[in-house]
């Protein structure tokens, strides 16, 4: 197992990995940010198995885990190492000023867009996530969006820890083709959904008033603290545009068909029905 | 609260409104509170220029309800307004004053 620290937004950051491979990848793509010191704790334990141990004709999964929550199980060594650097991101944003971030996901198709909590998208069980691909619903790729605080609209999102431009390449893409491509804010954009995390006990998915969900959305916003009472006015616009939804039980299959319907993707809801 | 209190709101709060329904921002506490429409009427009316007999009034003339019956409800939601702290000479608490 190997052991790295780093200081990032102000914090002490633990990594450790099963994986030496993954290890020098660490150093190569968080080097600005290494210090010497021993974390107290792991923030990420990456595990990635070894190739003696996978059974014939069957991959193992690589596996981040935050603390002790899976936050991420993907054959795509790629795709893990995209959604820890994405965590990492997060730990600088409650000092942001340059835009709203809050934690929330796009999903976008055939022009609808739905913003959906970081907790249904980014964290779906494997088995949810490969209903969804198999259904035609894409997948979020970021599990913070950015908000203009102008106009209330998503802005692209703009990386501010320096990371070298080639550092996801140098993993490669380990299987999955057809992988849906990750979905994320390419230009300013307005969002036709809203779904934030519900109360209801008796439905995944329930229309709620768009007051409730400024609420929530403005508690999910990492710097409310930094940017202070503007951030209700500036969600207010993307808010009042928008349908409005709670939802709950982020890890069940249900919720793919769900999505399909806020997407307008009819057809692969029926999909996901017979699957 | 008694008659001749009149109610007022912490200047220092945010707040905005959506489809009747407020969120309320508490920086001190960082708290956020959703006010269903009821308690927006409230929230708007408690100004500091009426007493709880006065809002009620107003209330019970606009909608065409009974005044004993609006100020038995308006107290109630001034007693939630008071328990988070978003009047004016009470402590912020970690409770909400939510529907």
């Amino acid at each position: 197992v190997v052991h790295r620290t780093y200081e990032i937004g102000g914090r002490i950051v633990g990594i450790r990995s099963t994986s030496s491979a993954f290890g020098d990848w660490l150093d190569y793509a968080l080097a600005a940010y290494r210090v010497q010191a021993e974390a107290d704790e792991w923030t990420f334990s990456i595990v990635v198995p070894e190739k003696r141990d996978e059974e014939p004709g069957r991959r193992r999964l690589n596996v981040l885990y935050w603390d002790t929550s899976a936050v991420s199980r993907t054959q795509d060594l790629t795709q893990l190492a995209r959604t820890l650097l994405a965590q990492l991101e997060s730990f600088p944003m409650a000092d942001r000023d340059d835009a709203i971030y809050v934690g929330s996901s796009l999903v976008a198709v055939n022009g609808s867009k739905v913003l959906i909590p970081s907790q249904v998208g980014y964290y779906l069980h494997r088995k949810v996530q490969r209903r969804a691909e198999r259904a035609g619903v894409p997948l979020p790729g970021e599990p913070f969006v950015a908000v203009d605080p102008e106009s209330g609209r998503l802005l692209p999102f703009r990386p501010i820890l320096k990371i070298p431009d080639d550092a996801l390449e140098r993993l490669g893409s380990s299987g999955e083709a057809g992988r849906s491509a990750p979905m994320s804010v390419r230009e300013p954009s307005e969002v036709d959904v809203v779904w934030t995390v519900g109360t209801s006990i008796e439905r995944i998915l329930e229309p709620v008033s768009r007051g409730r969900t400024l609420h929530n959305l403005a508690g999910a916003t990492v710097n409310l603290h930094r940017l202070g009472p503007a951030v209700l006015e500036s969600l207010v616009p993307l808010v009042r545009r928008a349908e409005c939804y709670g939802v709950i039980s982020f890890g069940r299959p249900q919720i793919v068909e769900a999505l399909a319907h806020s997407l307008g993707l009819h057809e692969a809801a029926a999909v996901t029905n017979r699957t | 609260v008694t008659a001749a209190i009149k109610p007022k709101i912490r200047d220092d709060l945010a707040a905005a409104e959506l489809d009747g329904e407020a969120v309320v921002y508490d920086e001190r506490t960082g708290e956020l509170h959703h006010l269903n429409p009821t308690a927006t009427i409230i929230f708007s009316l408690c100004d500091g220029s009426s007493t709880v007999r006065e809002m009620s009034g107003e209330i019970a003339g606009a909608f065409g309800m009974p005044a004993d019956e609006v100020e038995r409800q308006v107290r109630a939601l001034l007693r939630q307004f008071r328990k988070a702290g978003l009047l004016n000479g009470t402590p912020s608490t970690k409770a909400g004053a939510r529907d």
